[in-house]
């Protein structure tokens, strides 16, 4: 492994958190999240199955994700997944690390979603390299749940990453794009890779619990002619106030509509293994989920099986 | 072909199902397309068996099969035949104009199929 | 080509007026299941002797020309909907049925001129028994009442096919009944229940 590519697995490792790296570490120093992230993969050299196992505990409680899911109906990508060449890779996807059973329904793989990169160095020249972003692969019974580790960094932060001084990041990377080469690798497994599961009942009634979830904007469906959305804007001190709070009745509409296109919430009280605070925004009729802010510890499976229900 | 050999079907046909016509006009009025899942709900069918119905409509050149984008990351609503699928489509091309200039992947992976009445 | 292009919705025109068609292709499917036998049963009818005394004159003429008028009716949109009919599971079977009726039916609205009583029965039976292997295959597991349905027509169709085997034939239940020939084969097989079926365990 390369010295950027090591770079890279510490600076995914750095997507832990603050406290999760001291843990890791043993005790909190003054490095930064990168150099942290660095140090632990000094430690875990010699364990490469290590870093997947921190890549899946992120996935499931401290990554900004990006979460689609699929239904099957009656079949099941348990047993396609669990026969995936670990160590190989397809098309730009390499799989690094198979988990669960089969037996029980569940199987999960970890994989790298390569994705070319372009950069404008402070020398106007162009630099490129591979990237590979953790990306994640699931068959829960009768779903498919693909999640996208969702990279946000600076022109800094790749600076230090490739060792080069960086004007500019060329090539963004997109989260539907990385769950696209996903969704293309996972093809050969499967004739179908099943359909974007509807989420806008479970939508609707998360968003109705207005005890626990505040909902600051929406978007909803108009028979099948139209859409409308509704948002608020900014409070006292600037702070946002939910949309049953300031427009009731708009609310009513929205939480009456069967299809939303989008929703943005945040959880206000301990809920289904989300800590009060989280901030989600939901794009329903995808089956897509964004988590936008994870404060600590998130139990993301047990509300990502909540909205499979 | 409808000649006086083949009424009595026919007919028996269009009087049956008038009441289902209506009932159909009502809910879906202006609607462009259906999909299985609506189909299903209005004729209290099995999902399979409105998904049948409705590909035996498109072998018949009854309606035509199209893809709906569902993707947030579009301005606007769109379907598009299979051909366009997994290819890039220009958004000032479906109307919306303030994104000149900007292309959208048409990923099949975030499309469904909905059904249209046939373009002449 | 000119028609790849994406579309925007609103610009799609109202699909209500080709889902009508839709509906009205699936009534035809479902009425060519019943328009069909139903009409069957009429031209059977139609051929009764005692029918056209107990109506009146015309009825045979009558009878014969609407089960015709149906079943030409309910074979075209048959044929026209093959497609549809062969893909789907249960409507493949009404499908195998009325083509196998329908040339029956050719070829017993050729004959029936020429044919005597015991003739008719005999090819009635041969119909009715060329059905009853076709709904063997697509009814695996009858329940109760339709195998008592399909006892009661496969003893009518044997009666009718034994009609035309030479040889006597005696057959006694109890001290209630006798009956010989055609008959005794109608009361073996329906009283005697051949190649006994499990029905659906209850």
């Amino acid at each position: 492994m390369n010295k950027i590519d090591e770079c890279l697995r510490a600076f995914w490792i750095s997507k832990l958190g603050v406290d999760r790296l001291d843990r890791l570490q043993g005790g909190s120093t003054d490095q930064s999240p990168q150099e942290k992230g660095l140090s632990i993969m000094g430690q875990l050299r010699e364990q490469p199955q290590r870093f997947y196992d921190l890549m899946l505990e992120g996935f499931d409680g401290y990554f900004h994700q990006s979460v689609y899911a699929r239904t099957f109906g009656k079949k099941s990508m348990a047993g396609p997944l669990a026969e995936l060449p670990i160590g190989k890779s397809q098309g730009d996807v390499e799989w690094w690390a198979q988990f669960g059973s089969t037996s029980k329904g569940r199987t999960r793989v970890l994989a790298g979603a390569r994705k070319r990169m372009e950069f404008l160095s402070e020398t106007d020249k162009i630099v490129r390299h591979t990237v590979a972003v953790p990306v994640l692969a699931e068959a829960l019974h009768s779903r498919l749940q693909i999640r996208v580790l969702t990279v946000q960094s600076t022109v800094t932060t790749w600076s230090d990453l490739l060792g080069v001084r960086i004007r500019r990041i060329l090539t963004p990377v997109i989260d539907n794009e990385l769950a696209d080469m996903l969704f293309n690798a996972l093809k050969p497994l499967s004739p179908g890779l099943g359909d974007m599961h509807d989420l806008s009942a479970q939508a609707v009634e998360l968003m109705k619990d207005t005890d626990r979830v505040h909902t600051f904007s929406g978007t909803f469906g108009v028979r099948l002619v139209g859409r409308t959305r509704h948002a608020s804007e900014g409070g006292q001190l600037g702070r946002r106030r939910p949309l049953h709070v300031v427009m009731p009745q708009e609310f009513e509409e929205l939480i009456s509509a069967e299809r939303i296109r989008h929703c943005e919430i945040e959880i206000q009280d301990e809920w289904n293994g989300l800590p009060r605070g989280t901030a989600v925004v939901l794009y329903p009729m995808e089956g897509k989920i964004i988590f936008r802010r994870m404060l600590g510890v998130g139990v993301i499976n047990d509300f990502l099986a909540y909205l499979a229900r | 072909m409808i000649s006086w050999l083949t009424w009595p079907v026919e007919w028996l046909a269009r009087i049956l199902s008038k009441r289902r016509k209506q009932k159909i006009e009502i809910a879906l009025q202006e609607a462009g397309f259906v999909d299985a899942k609506q189909w299903h709900t209005l004729n209290r069918i099995s999902k399979d068996e409105a998904s049948e119905q409705l590909e035996l409509a498109v072998t018949n050149g009854i309606l035509e099969k199209m893809f709906l984008y569902e993707g947030h990351d579009s301005p606007i609503t769109f379907v598009v035949p299979e051909t366009l699928l997994d290819t890039h489509v220009l958004l000032s091309e479906i109307d919306a104009f303030s994104e000149e200039g900007r292309k959208l992947f048409v990923s099949s992976n975030f499309t469904r199929p909905v059904y249209v009445a046939p373009r002449s | 080509m000119a028609n790849d292009k994406p579309i925007p919705v609103d610009q799609l025109p109202p699909v209500v007026s080709a889902l009508s068609e839709v509906v009205v292709v699936e009534a035809r499917l479902r009425l060519v299941r019943w328009v069909f036998p139903g009409s069957l049963v009429l031209i059977i009818l139609g051929q009764l002797k005692p029918l056209a005394h107990h109506f009146f004159a015309p009825f045979p003429w009558m009878a014969s020309g609407l089960g015709l008028w149906g079943c030409i009716s309910a074979a075209h949109w048959a044929f026209e909907g093959r497609q549809s009919m062969t893909k789907s599971g249960k409507n493949k079977w009404v499908y195998i049925f009325l083509v196998v009726s329908v040339v029956v039916l050719i070829v017993v609205v050729f004959a029936v001129p020429n044919l005597d009583d015991k003739k008719l029965a005999y090819t009635f039976g041969v119909l009715f028994v060329v059905v009853l292997v076709v709904v063997a295959f697509a009814v695996p597991k009858p329940t109760d009442f339709q195998y008592a349905v399909f006892r009661i027509v496969l003893a009518l169709a044997a009666a009718g096919v034994a009609a035309m085997i030479p040889g006597i034939l005696e057959v006694s239940i109890s001290n209630w009944l006798r009956a010989g020939g055609a008959l005794a084969v109608f009361v073996i097989v329906f009283f005697k229940s051949p190649a006994a079926l499990v029905a659906n365990p209850k």
